[in-house]
């Protein structure tokens, strides 16, 4: 059969299309009892996005917020933070517009206290956060990007917050968007790591679209330039310096939503992986002496398994093969895959989305907030996406790809390869929404996680994990003494039941979000013994016998004994 | 004594013959038509559809298609043709539609069923798509294209032995295809045999030096196989060459933007307006031959004929393939009495098209 008229060949198609990567494991999934229920209403939050929106479509619109999950009051319950936008120039101005602190209460439900804390971020269009303690005085401080200066907040220790964000000198003006914490000259205090995505203004907006068709939407970013991101050192005096140059992070090919301290080369200190909006995603090899060096090309985590740069949003690190490396997960816009990049312990990853059955499932979806956790207890991560796409008239360029869009869940079955299985596990995953932030908290404290998502536009979530509690757990809470006081970059190793399992404290990942700061374990059937042993941002290295099971432990940097010793 | 059919034999005799009555009563496939039986007026909208695609009107190309399908329904080409073309406007739904529709009316229509199976893979029904190009395999074995894409659903499912099965012998039975090559190598790569992949990366190379996934994937193999100098250089070369893709990229969003601002104006009779909105990127699209040709087209609409001729003439000098500039310069040449080059641009014209299509815009 000939071919005349347009000469469109099949083998075409396929770059057309951007298969890039789909699938369902060829092996039998294990039994999957996952449940989550929305208990948003219960729980007494009701925070409403607001973007702004009224039609001129500046792409700011469309890409908050964040959300973050942290205990500010201390009392050992974790609390939530949900980021706001502000009013836009042909908005409706509203005055009280302002992000939101939820207490938790301890019962199920949560308090709002945003005024009396001071952190309501008022006049500001927020993006995103994360919490950390940048002064070492036992609470947790809490950073909020903004498209415009960011706000730093110094946790008073009594409930309220004092801005500080310009003395801090932390105040960075651009759009900023992911913030991530970590001690990466091991010097005590945790830094700053700020993404900024573009370089945009209302003044520079562009008007994007179908001319033909009078269709306005959101501009793709190119239609902007690129911004560079900040690092900032923490002077120990509750200032900061920005030290991007010298620590060989400036770089003006980046677009990024977000970022992730990570040690993937276990070297003992940490290291930074950076997403970034259809250009390549940045992995810098910390060099241990308060540099890095860009290994982007080399690693294999910059690009798509075809070479080409893709739309990164969020990130999240885990060990997903069970090898005892931190794998590096990228959630992507449609028509790509959301991208798993499998670390082979020597600099370099392969990329693993197909294999691990990532691939398919996200072709038509947009991601952002994403977080590895075990939800069901099993000794695995499975993972979580929200979804939602960037364009709200993305129905009128295609008919197979929607604004709003459902939520995944993939179970890991025990071997680094997952199945979605969002549809059986409650009512949320039926949904259709345009999902933003993500983080996993366990906010009553049953050794179950539990997620809370901010939506574009729409009303915060939170999910309570209702999963049979058939498995055990352990919790734990970091204390550092010698390191940063959070243990934020501490790598730990627990040991049960014959398996092994590695984490690490972080502060900042997924989509502008943060989580609890507790790292968890799921420890299936086994009741123990658990040891653990921890690897302190200061170097030492120990072991914690004992740990008690099905509960939160505070682990004391140098309360453990040496690693070997019986 | 030979024994009585029991009675459950009985009646799975009388299901048999049901079945066969069922088949025979089914009726029978309409007969495919090709292109020596489409009709003038057929003929003529086809032409106007390919004028229209080269334009990168894809509204009306797939008006034009349609018309021409309703004219000649069993054309398997035009359903193709149809089919792309609503892949390439973002409707893949209404393609995938499309194609099982003809389908249903012409099963044995092979290449139609592999379009779809293609289609079935932008929408992400990776298990559908594999059904149905497994079945065109079959029913074509020595359709290496078909085997080809079969291998690349597999390994996108994570079907890592069966995929490298089918793309070996897709390989093994068609001439060397760097795209093939390097599908193959990226599969080598995943089955962890990273000294295969890396010589099929090698050839896919030989064939297409530029060729951006097999750069970089031979980049991750060397780096790999801890040959570390070639695995710098072979990185080096990989972005050189996505740069150029990725300007090339640029350019073609920033082109569909000049054209279609041009286009809504030019729609409502205001000529002069349509060739300033394209005069507006005139600097940042200089390379761009399609930008040219556009330029050359508006130039004419607005009665300015040696513009019109310079820009075509630019349009073909970046690109010879560019064959709506040649047959445009052979009437300008021909009416301004240059007989000698009106008949090269002719010729030129005349001449297959190697250029693919433009890739279509992710909105």
């Amino acid at each position: 059969m000939t071919r005349p008229l347009l000469g469109l060949s099949l083998f075409s198609i396929l770059a057309l299309l951007h298969c890039s990567g789909p699938a369902q494991p060829h092996d039998a999934a294990k039994p999957v009892t996952l449940q989550f229920v929305d208990v948003t209403a219960a729980a007494g939050i009701d925070f409403l996005h607001r973007s702004g929106a009224a039609g001129t479509k500046y792409l700011i619109e469309t890409m908050g917020s964040g959300v973050c999950a942290f205990d500010y009051d201390a009392d050992g319950k974790t609390d939530l933070y949900f980021v706001q936008s502000a009013p836009l120039p042909e908005a409706p101005t509203d005055p009280l517009l302002h992000a939101a602190l939820y207490r938790n209460l301890g019962n199920g439900k949560f308090s709002e206290t945003t005024g009396p804390a001071g952190v309501g971020n008022p006049g500001r269009y927020g993006m995103g956060c994360a919490a950390a303690d940048v002064d070492n005085d036992g609470d947790e401080d809490l950073y909020v990007t903004n498209f415009g200066p960011n706000t730093l907040y110094r946790n008073n220790g009594d409930g309220t917050f004092t801005d500080v964000s310009r003395q801090s000198g932390v105040d960075n003006s651009l759009w900023g968007t992911a913030a991530a914490f970590a001690d990466y000259d091991s010097d005590s205090d945790v830094d700053l790591f700020v993404g900024n995505y573009l370089d945009f203004t209302l003044a520079k907006h562009k008007r994007c679209g179908d001319v033909a068709r009078n269709l306005v939407s959101y501009c793709h970013p190119d239609a902007y330039e690129s911004v560079p991101n900040v690092l900032y050192r923490n002077n120990g005096d509750g200032t900061f310096s920005d030290v991007t140059r010298e620590a060989g992070l400036w770089n003006l090919e980046g677009k990024t939503l977000g970022a992730i301290w990570t040690d993937y080369d276990q070297d003992g200190d940490v290291d930074l992986f950076v997403a970034n909006d259809s250009v390549r995603n940045f992995l810098y090899r910390n060099n241990s002496d308060g540099t890095f060096t860009e290994v982007t090309l080399e690693s294999g985590t910059g690009y798509s398994e075809e070479g080409r740069p893709e739309a990164g949003m969020g990130v999240d690190a885990a060990d997903v093969d069970g090898d005892g490396r931190m794998d590096l997960f990228v959630t992507h816009l449609s028509n790509e895959v959301n991208e798993l990049y499998l670390n082979n312990g020597n600099g370099t990853f392969t990329n693993g989305t197909n294999v691990a059955g990532l691939g398919g499932p996200s072709l038509l979806y947009v991601g952002w907030g994403t977080a590895f956790f075990d939800a069901d207890n099993d000794v695995d991560p499975d993972l979580y996406v929200t979804n939602g796409h960037v364009m709200d008239d993305i129905e009128a360029y295609s008919d197979f790809i929607t604004y709003r869009e459902r939520d995944h869940l993939f179970v890991n079955n025990g071997t680094g390869r997952f199945v979605e299985r969002g549809l059986a596990a409650g009512s949320l995953f039926r949904e259709q929404d345009v999902g933003r932030g993500m983080t996993v908290l366990d906010f009553d404290l049953d050794g179950r996680l539990d997620v809370a998502l901010t939506r574009n536009g729409g009303r915060a979530r939170l999910l309570r994990n209702e999963t049979p509690a058939s498995n055990h757990w352990v919790t734990l809470r970091l204390r550092g003494v010698k390191s940063n006081r959070d243990g934020i970059g501490a790598w730990i190793t627990l040991t049960a039941g014959g398996k092994r399992q590695v984490a690490e404290r972080r502060s900042g990942f997924s989509y502008l979000s943060d989580s609890d700061g507790l790292v968890h374990f799921g420890l299936g059937a086994s009741s123990g013994p658990v040891e653990v042993e921890a690897r302190w941002p200061s170097g030492l290295m120990e072991t914690f016998r004992a740990v008690k099971v099905d509960q939160i432990s505070t682990l004391t940097e140098g309360s453990g004994v040496a690693p070997g010793s019986r | 004594m030979p024994a009585r059919p029991s009675r459950p034999a009985g009646w799975w005799l009388v299901g048999i013959l049901l079945l066969a009555l069922g088949c025979r009563s089914r009726p029978a496939e309409a007969e495919l038509t090709s292109a020596k039986d489409r009709t003038p007026q057929v003929q003529s909208l086809l032409a106007d559809a390919a004028r229209a695609y080269q334009r990168g009107n894809l509204l009306l190309t797939q008006q034009l298609l349609l018309k021409a399908g309703a004219a000649a329904p069993d054309d398997p080409d035009i359903a193709l043709d149809l089919g792309d073309t609503l892949n390439r406007l973002q409707h893949m739904e209404s393609a995938r539609q499309h194609y099982v529709e003809f389908l249903s009316r012409h099963p044995s229509a092979s290449q139609v069923r592999l379009a779809l199976g293609l289609t079935l893979m932008g929408l992400g029904r990776w298990e559908e798509a594999v059904n149905h190009i497994r079945r065109v395999t079959r029913e074509l074995p020595q359709d290496q294209n078909a085997r080809f894409n079969l291998g690349i659903v597999l390994a996108r499912l994570g079907r890592t032995p069966e995929a490298l099965a089918e793309l070996r012998r897709a390989a093994k039975s068609s001439p060397p295809d760097p795209a093939l090559l390097t599908e193959l190598g990226i599969t080598l790569m995943r089955a962890g045999e990273p000294a295969e992949a890396a010589k099929t990366l090698e050839q896919a190379l030989s064939l297409d030096p530029d060729n951006v996934p097999a750069l970089f994937n031979l980049g991750q193999c060397y780096g790999r196989l801890g040959r570390v100098d070639e695995a710098r250089e072979a990185l080096e070369r990989f972005s050189l060459a996505s740069g150029r893709r990725e300007r090339y990229i640029d350019e073609k969003r920033l082109f569909r933007a000049a054209q279609a601002r041009s286009d809504s104006l030019a729609r409502v009779g205001k000529d002069e307006q349509a060739l300033g909105a394209l005069l507006a990127y005139r600097d940042s699209l200089a390379d761009f031959p399609l930008f040219q040709q556009e330029l050359g087209v508006a130039y004419l609409r607005a009665g300015r004929r040696q513009e019109a001729i310079a820009a075509f003439e630019r349009a073909v000098a970046k690109d010879s393939s560019l064959t709506e500039s040649h047959a445009q310069l052979a009437g300008l040449y021909q009416q301004a009495g240059e007989g000698d080059k009106a008949m090269r641009a002719r010729q030129a014209a005349a001449r297959p098209s190697s250029q693919g299509p433009l890739p279509s815009d992710t909105p």
